[in-house]
């Protein structure tokens, strides 16, 4: 029999228990979430090595340049379009059509905008060859790394030193592994059992590169003499082309406007020209041996413009892009769940008629009812066609935007509503008994007596938007850039991606404990400091707002 | 022989030759076509069953290594870790190409172009080229739709028509053919690239690549540049019931259903 003081004991000790185990459980999975995300870091850094090591950052230099000179012909490219659009225009007899021009002048100008890029790919030639050469590179940077850990390995097994009798210290000074030694290392473990380790070995049996069957060649010095014997061939060539075709373009344009922006796009030509040391000197400045800093492997994580995976050059993991999108999914929800929201709650807690409540408040709350993954199938089966009324792209940040707030309007307008409901009664009597009326009683006084409650529930709602998936996942156009700002309120029609939905969308692809494995890690643990962020901002000015009545 | 000896040796024949094939590997050939040569071989070979898992590429070739499947199917060829890994456990990965298939490019089926080069295919993937008059299409701006960095078609696209360089940031990554041909299909300047059979879907079209549409003979004349083999992997060559299956495969009827099933039969 137990007595009832030990059976409250028991009850206390259950219910204490549990509360007990939820913290724990959660301790588990913040420790479990950091410590995978935390060695992307190291990782990163492996990996920024490895770029300068191997002349992948000289591509990337020359395919900077590449991209300027692509950034030029889009000023180019703008006014063929306008030109276009007016040739087509007057085609149609539209009024407000000036010059007519035939077809074939027009096409003097298309002409020219192929010209153009034909004489931009003498440098995108160069930057794929380049490119060929640091991948390889990098596949013996990588094999060589292998190589020496296994050579350790085999050493502190004390496995037979016959067929294996390379040393360490040899292995550091290689500029290439045959195909035929890479083949009998992976036997000879194999021979001595460790399945594992010949595993790690790659002799990639039947490629070629080049004329010759050799398999991994350390090609950096190939890269730095390419600078003098062949870089600086091209550019000159490039320029000296340019000028020729920049020099014999002649052609009426249709429109005053493309004039001026011709002129424009010539200037802006001739002071991409000015730069043109700038890339020599980083290109005749990188050397290989130079190691980053720790804190680079940090910054282009946090700060990183682009996230770029399963590139045949270099992956890049910035979050910026996506962190950025689903900041402003995030903002369009809340523009237009907080007035819903709260006017709804104000509305249904203050003016409304206890039959209009017992209707609306139900219906509001359903809406949470329903899964986000049929919110998700809404999107892009209706809303993304009547979003194309307005914009280009059809499923765009807005299109997700909308989408979001429709999920957040219940989460704010219950706790609202309910922070509402407890400013005491007193405070609505004594101001109705003044005078004013229900309305200003409702503004007045209520309200700002809520206020606290309320801005609480906005946060909630933010985190249940900010986490949000399956959504933004179908709906928000998944492209990966920095959405763009300048646009004014073009910024609404950009397709954007978001923390969440990358990481729904690769994790069912990636190597485990591989570098893109960690770097979804980490932007699951940036998604968890926002989230615990908004939380704790949240219980913060509930608590420290709320007045004792 | 004595007439009852005779049957029963038949029927006792019959009963003991149940033969299994285990093929497991790519979705793009498992999802139908596979199924479809399997259901023909059944009906002249009643007492072959067949097991077929499609779970993607990259499984089925796992499963030939670890020998738990007779053929794995494949839409993309062997990385290098999987011919190391098949030389480490001894086994030798057979190839044998049962049918073609063709990424097409599509436009929307307003769009006045008809036809594109390689290099402007290329251009417009990587965002170099940002608007169609640029290629001699009409004013506006290019929307790209390309599949997600988990898809094969994705992989083989960027390594045959971009080079390996990258897509350009502004292309829109969707999930599957059926999106991009809507999407396509949506948007007059949209352009995508879908297998070749989703083009019958409405209201888009394909585009000739360097002169070629994707078809049957522009595939096996090599002319179509965009083509890839569907493969199935054996360990070492095919024997027993397996090489009759894929002997089968390869025969005038079994590329017949292949061709109705939408891809592009072997010569």
């Amino acid at each position: 029999m137990i007595k009832p003081d030990q059976k409250d004991r028991l009850i206390k000790a259950f219910f204490g228990g549990n509360a007990m185990m939820a913290i724990v459980i959660l301790g588990l999975i913040t420790l479990f979430l950091f410590k995978e995300g935390v060695e992307f870091f190291g990782q990163n850094k492996n990996e920024l090595d490895i770029f300068r090591q191997s002349g992948m950052e000289y591509a990337s230099v020359v395919s900077d340049q590449h991209n300027k000179q692509t950034f030029i012909f889009r000023y180019f490219e703008e006014i063929l379009a306008k030109e276009t659009e007016a040739y087509e225009q007057s085609l149609e007899g539209k009024a407000g059509s000036i010059v007519k021009i035939s077809k074939d002048e027009l096409n003097t100008f298309l002409e020219f905008i192929k010209s153009f890029q034909d004489i931009k790919d003498y440098l995108l030639l160069y930057e794929k060859k380049v490119v060929k050469l640091a991948a390889e590179t990098k596949q013996f940077l990588k094999t060589k790394e292998i190589v020496s850990e296994v050579r350790s390995y085999a050493t502190q097994k004390n496995l037979p030193r016959e067929d294996f009798s390379i040393t360490v210290e040899e292995i550091e000074y290689r500029s290439s592994f045959t195909h035929k030694e890479l083949d009998r290392w992976q036997n000879y473990f194999l021979r001595n059992e460790e399945e594992e380790i010949a595993l790690k070995i790659d002799p990639r049996p039947g490629e070629t590169f080049g004329e010759e069957k050799i398999n991994v060649i350390n090609y950096v010095s190939e890269i730095k003499n390419s600078y003098n014997s062949e870089y600086l061939d091209i550019v000159t060539r490039q320029n000296e082309d340019y000028s020729r075709l920049l020099e014999s373009f002649s052609y009426e344009f249709i429109l005053q406007e493309s004039e001026i922006s011709f002129e424009k796009a010539k200037l802006a030509f001739r002071e991409y020209v000015e730069t043109l040391d700038k890339y020599e000197s980083r290109l005749k400045e990188w050397d290989p041996q130079q190691d980053f800093p720790f804190s680079r492997a940090v910054t282009s994580f946090v700060l990183g413009k682009d996230w770029v995976t399963n590139s045949a050059r270099q992956d890049w993991f910035g979050v910026l892009p996506l962190f950025t999108g689903s900041l402003l999914v995030t903002v369009i929800a809340l523009l237009l769940a907080i007035p819903l929201g709260v006017g709804a709650a104000l509305y249904v807690n203050q003016i409304a008629s206890s039959r209009e409540q017992s209707f609306i408040k139900p219906w509001i709350e359903f809406i949470s009812a329903i899964p986000s993954v049929v919110i998700g199938f809404f999107g892009i089966a209706v809303l993304g066609g009547w979003m194309a009324a307005f914009s280009d792209e059809r499923l765009n940040s807005l299109t997700a935007g909308c989408l979001l707030a429709l999920m957040a309007v219940p989460t704010i307008f219950t706790l609202a509503e309910d922070s509402l409901n407890n400013v005491p009664r007193a405070f609505k009597e004594a101001s109705l008994s003044l005078g004013a009326t229900r309305w200003q009683t409702a503004v007045g006084v209520v309200f700002p007596c809520a206020l606290s409650g309320i801005v609480s529930a906005i946060l909630l709602g933010m985190g249940r938007v900010i986490g949000e998936t399956m959504v933004v996942l179908l709906c928000a156009g998944n492209r990966i850039a920095i959405p763009d700002f300048t646009s004014g309120f073009g910024v609404f029609s950009q397709p954007v991606h978001t923390m969440t939905g990358i990481i729904a969308q690769e994790m069912g692809e990636v190597e485990f404990e591989s570098i893109h494995y960690r770097a979804l890690f980490m932007v699951g643990v940036v998604l968890f400091l926002v989230s615990m962020l908004i939380n704790y901002s949240s219980q913060l000015i509930a608590k420290r707002y709320k007045s004792a009545y | 022989m004595k007439p009852s000896l005779l049957i029963l040796f038949i029927i006792s024949s019959s009963l003991f030759s149940q033969s299994k094939i285990v093929i497991k590997g790519s979705d793009t050939l498992g999802a139908k076509m596979i199924p479809k040569l399997a259901e023909a071989y059944q009906n002249k070979f009643p007492s072959t069953k067949f097991e077929i898992a499609a779970e993607g590429s990259s499984t089925g070739i796992a499963a030939i290594i670890d020998n738990t499947a007779d053929v794995g199917m494949s839409s993309r060829e062997l990385k290098g870790k999987e011919k190391a890994s098949a030389g480490a456990n001894g086994v030798f990965l057979f190839k044998t190409v049962v049918a073609s298939d063709a990424v097409a490019i599509i436009i929307n089926e307003d769009n006045p172009l008809n036809s594109l080069t390689s290099k402007e295919v290329e251009r417009i993937f990587t965002g170099d080229v940002s608007n169609w008059s640029s290629v001699g299409g009409p004013s506006g701006k290019i929307s790209v739709y390309t599949r997600n960095t988990s898809s094969g078609t994705y992989a083989f696209f960027q390594k045959v028509a971009l080079s390996s360089r990258d897509y350009g940031s502004s292309s829109q990554k969707l999930a599957g053919n059926e999106q991009i041909a809507t999407e396509v299909a949506k948007n007059k300047y949209g352009i995508g690239y879908v297998g070749l059979a989703y083009l019958k879907a409405k209201g888009i079209k394909a585009v000739k690549l360097n002169g070629f549409f994707p078809s049957n003979d522009s595939v096996n004349s090599n002319d179509y540049k965009l083509s890839r083999g569907l493969n199935c992997f054996t360990n070492g060559k095919p024997s027993g019931i397996t090489k009759k299956f894929l002997e089968f495969s390869l025969s005038l009827e079994g590329q017949e259903i292949v061709e109705s099933t939408g891809f592009v039969k072997i010569r």
